[in-house]
């Protein structure tokens, strides 16, 4: 009886085993061969910012999608990350499917290959270069402070003192902190002193609670298009002060994949150069930030 | 002719209490044994050393020629108490009835899962034996339907379906109710008239002395006096057999 | 005699016993019907808060929280399409846990020292850590050794073991629940150690767990939003956050996910409770 135990248990345990290797199939030589093969780009992307990357409800799977069941289709996401990544998957001529593990998973590196690159507005900075291999920026945006439209804060140094909510695992962390590493000349505005850090999950939830009427921060610092879209969408906030460094945003691809990833770092950096060069990277901006935000700053 | 039940040089220990003190018992075959004795006497203990239920300290079983020494290990004591089981039935003063399964399923139980009986000639044999303690009637009754005297006739039913050759009951109607004895104790008598050996603790003076072949009495985990029950009872040998039977008569 | 004089000798006078007996019927009837009425009064506030409606009285302002209904219109379809897969998650996850939660029960009991071992180390390591951590765990240290599963699979290994620690207390209980005399009857026919395991102790151990296992189900029911912790199982809280986040509509998105939480155990409560109505039916 013991022993039926010990043999149902076996059958269990390797069924799993065998369910879960089981996506190995031939091996390809690097990993831009394993994407043609595989006919499907894997792209992460955490949809938590509209209009960097959100979820499109209304979005009706294909059914003849080569895309993985934990994994989102084209149609079911929308943004402009979605849209760049989508583009990409098309000049590559495969499908573009979408992971969506949280932030901090997608920075810290070690993605386990499950998935292939991240088009996810990523600020390219030292730490996570030893982590990740970046392309060119696709393109560039400014950090900026936030506070209720009522308040009497309107300059940087007004938040000497203050606390002030930022995502977790975020550049506006680091810079909050006074450990951003980005290079000096990209770097506008240090912070001021005795500045207290709130970090939430994300600084969406920095915005809605200022918005909710919490008090336990006076004001958010998050990328410019991020505060835009707020305003936009109605949250009673309004920008403080000037632009506190500027961020530049590219593709990121994991070091520690199993696959060799150079041909497919050349060749990302390639479409990108491609889609500054005809205008589709502007376009896309235009589309959704309603400015062209991929020029490099003095172009 | 050989008994069909030898006991010899029985001793248990519990821990470094001495509950059975050299006990040497022979049983023949068809006889039915009464035990009587105060309690912690050892009677039960007794009972069920004889199917292993307790480990006997020293001595050894014999059931129908199957001789088991006390203390054996592994593998063969496995098999032996195995065995031993397989020709011994006991009946058990909380009936002990699997509430899980009907009453036909806790008869058949036996036969199916221990020999790998056909469950048609099972069926059929658990029904013979529930037409016998007169139960047939109940047979898809789960036990918490049925009384407390009907538990008892099924456990006896159960017991009897491994056709053991020797039956031994631990108290069977010292949990029932005084108005449900009577039906418990109509089976036994018609098992001892149909020539089944029983060894039976009991405190059933009345029994002992109609169905009884031999009253066999425990003081102190010893045999203290055994014989034909109309004679222990009217000449006790012994004073503490003397002092037990008073109490039953005034009690 | 006339008709109505039959009629009187015909009514049979009622007892003291009966109308005691009405009485009662009436006064529990009554005070179920206050209990329902307070529910209701209760299910109203709570919908008051959430109106939006705002008056005065004289210097005093009643406001209550307003909620975008737009919003809640436009996303409600997507949102509740979650509840499938958190149903889906938790039943296979229940599966699992009942399994490992027999399986350390039994273990316990063994007469193998590093079988007891083995379950108690599981049950101790597992209910000493949280369930979020469980869950990132095995999304991060599964690849490390190999193993790659779809999100899903994680989450259902992750919780299902998380469960199985919790639950092996219930199976404990249910196997000691079967008296030691069903055991001796059993050897005394001749069964093996194992026979009595499978053929006595878990049927019953069994029935015993089943309403217990019922409740840590409607619990696990909860807990299935954890699973999406990773962001790699798109189940209700998963898709509640991603799209309350890009709308600012974190508030409303919530209150849909906590709607569809409580109407997810609500009908699980109903059919728990037949449940162990039907069960305990054969007992007197």
């Amino acid at each position: 009886m013991k022993k039926l135990f010990t043999i149902v248990s076996l059958i269990v345990i390797t069924a799993l085993a065998l369910s879960a290797c089981g996506g190995g199939g031939t091996q390809a030589e690097d990993l831009l061969a394993q994407i043609m093969e595989r006919g499907t780009l894997i792209v992460s992307t955490d949809p938590n910012y509209e209009p960097q990357s959100f979820l499109n409800t209304e979005g009706v799977r294909p059914a003849d999608t080569k895309c993985a069941s934990d994994q989102l289709t084209a149609t079911e996401m929308q943004g402009f990350d979605v849209s760049v990544a989508v583009e990409i998957g098309n000049r590559l001529g495969v499908e573009t499917c979408f992971a969506t593990p949280s932030w901090d998973l997608i920075t810290a590196g070690s993605w386990a290959d499950k998935w292939d690159i991240s088009v996810g507005s990523m600020t390219i900075k030292p730490s996570r270069q030893e982590v990740l291999y970046f392309t060119t920026p696709y393109y560039y945006y400014v950090a900026i402070a936030a506070a209720l439209a009522d308040s009497d804060l309107d300059s940087i140094d007004d938040l000497s003192g203050q606390a002030v909510c930022m995502g977790a695992a975020t550049t506006y962390e680091d810079w909050a902190n006074g450990v951003l590493d980005i290079p000096a000349e990209d770097i506008y505005y240090q912070p001021p002193a005795n500045m207290t850090t709130v970090p939430l999950e994300t600084d969406q939830e920095c915005a809605q609670a200022l918005a909710a009427g919490r008090t336990d921060f006076v004001a958010y610092v998050t990328a410019e298009p991020v505060v835009d879209s707020n305003i936009a969408n109605g949250l009673p906030v309004k920008k403080i002060g000037e632009p506190l460094y500027l961020e530049k945003l590219a593709i990121a691809i994991d070091k520690s994949a199993s696959l060799p990833t150079a041909t497919l770092l050349e060749k990302l950096n390639e479409i990108v150069q491609a889609m500054h060069d005809d205008g589709t990277l502007s376009t896309l901006s235009l589309e959704w930030y309603g400015l062209d935000l991929t020029k490099a700053p003095g172009e | 002719m050989a008994p069909i039940l030898k006991i010899t040089g029985l001793d248990k220990y519990f821990g470094r209490l001495q509950v059975l003190r050299n006990i040497n018992l022979e049983v023949n075959s068809q006889e039915v044994i009464c035990i009587i004795g105060r309690s912690g006497s050892g009677k039960s203990t007794l009972l069920r050393c004889i199917n292993f239920l307790e480990e006997p300290s020293a001595g050894e079983i014999e059931v129908d020629g199957l001789c088991v020494p006390a203390k054996l290990k592994g593998g063969e004591r496995r098999k032996m108490v195995y065995d031993i089981r397989l020709r011994t039935g006991m009946v058990f003063q909380e009936f002990n009835l699997f509430p899980h399964m009907s009453v036909l399923a806790n008869v058949m139980e036996g036969p199916v899962t221990v020999k790998k009986m056909d469950r048609t000639k099972a069926q059929q044999l658990a029904e013979k034996n529930l037409e016998r303690v007169g139960l047939l009637m109940k047979k898809d009754e789960f036990p918490n339907r049925i009384s407390g005297g009907q538990k008892q006739r099924v456990a006896i039913a159960r017991a009897l379906t491994m056709e053991p050759k020797v039956m031994l009951f631990d108290e069977p109607t010292s949990a029932l109710d005084p108005e449900l004895i009577g039906e418990v104790l109509a089976v036994m008598r018609n098992l001892a008239n149909e020539c089944m050996t029983m060894l039976v603790v009991t405190h059933e003076m009345g029994f002992a002395k109609d169905v009884a072949d031999r009253l066999v009495v425990l003081h102190e985990g010893e045999i203290i006096e055994q014989g034909i029950p109309s004679e222990v009872f009217k000449k006790p040998s012994h004073p503490q057999t003397q002092a037990l039977l008073e109490r039953y008569r005034t009690g | 005699m006339s008709t109505e004089e039959h009629l009187a000798k015909e009514k049979p006078k009622k007892s003291q016993a009966d109308l005691l007996y009405e009485a009662q019927v009436r006064s529990r009837r009554r005070f179920s019907l206050q209990v329902i009425l307070s529910w209701i009064a209760l299910l109203a506030l709570l919908i008051f808060i959430f109106s939006g409606i705002e008056f005065s009285i004289g210097s005093f302002t009643v406001r209550t929280i307003d909620l975008d209904s737009d919003f809640i219109k436009e996303n409600l379809a997507f949102i509740a399409g979650g509840a499938g897969q958190t149903i889906l998650i938790c039943v296979m996850s229940i599966i699992l846990a009942t399994f490992l939660a027999l399986m350390a029960a039994l273990g316990r009991l063994s007469k193998f020292a590093p079988i007891v071992a083995l379950s108690s180390f599981y049950v101790s390591l597992i209910r000493g850590t949280p369930l979020y951590l469980q869950v990132f765990f095995f999304f991060l240290a599964l690849p490390q050794l190999g193993i790659i599963l779809p999100g899903l699979w994680a989450g259902v290994i992750a919780l299902g073991l998380n469960y199985g620690a919790y639950m092996s207390e219930i199976f404990r209980a249910g196997l000691s629940s079967v008296g030691k005399g069903q055991r001796e009857a059993a050897f005394a026919l001749g069964m093996t150690s194992g026979q009595m395991m499978l053929r006595i102790v878990i049927p019953q151990a069994l029935r015993f767990a089943i309403p217990p296992t019922g409740n840590e189900f409607i619990a696990m029911l909860k807990d299935s939003a954890l699973v999406s912790a990773t962001g790699f199982v798109h189940e209700l809280m998963w898709r509640a956050t991603k799209v309350g986040r890009a709308q600012f509509n974190n508030l409303e998105a919530l209150i849909i996910a906590a709607v569809f939480y409580w109407i997810m155990t609500l009908i699980f409560s109903s059919l728990q409770s037949r449940l162990e109505a039907y069960m305990s039916r054969g007992e007197r």
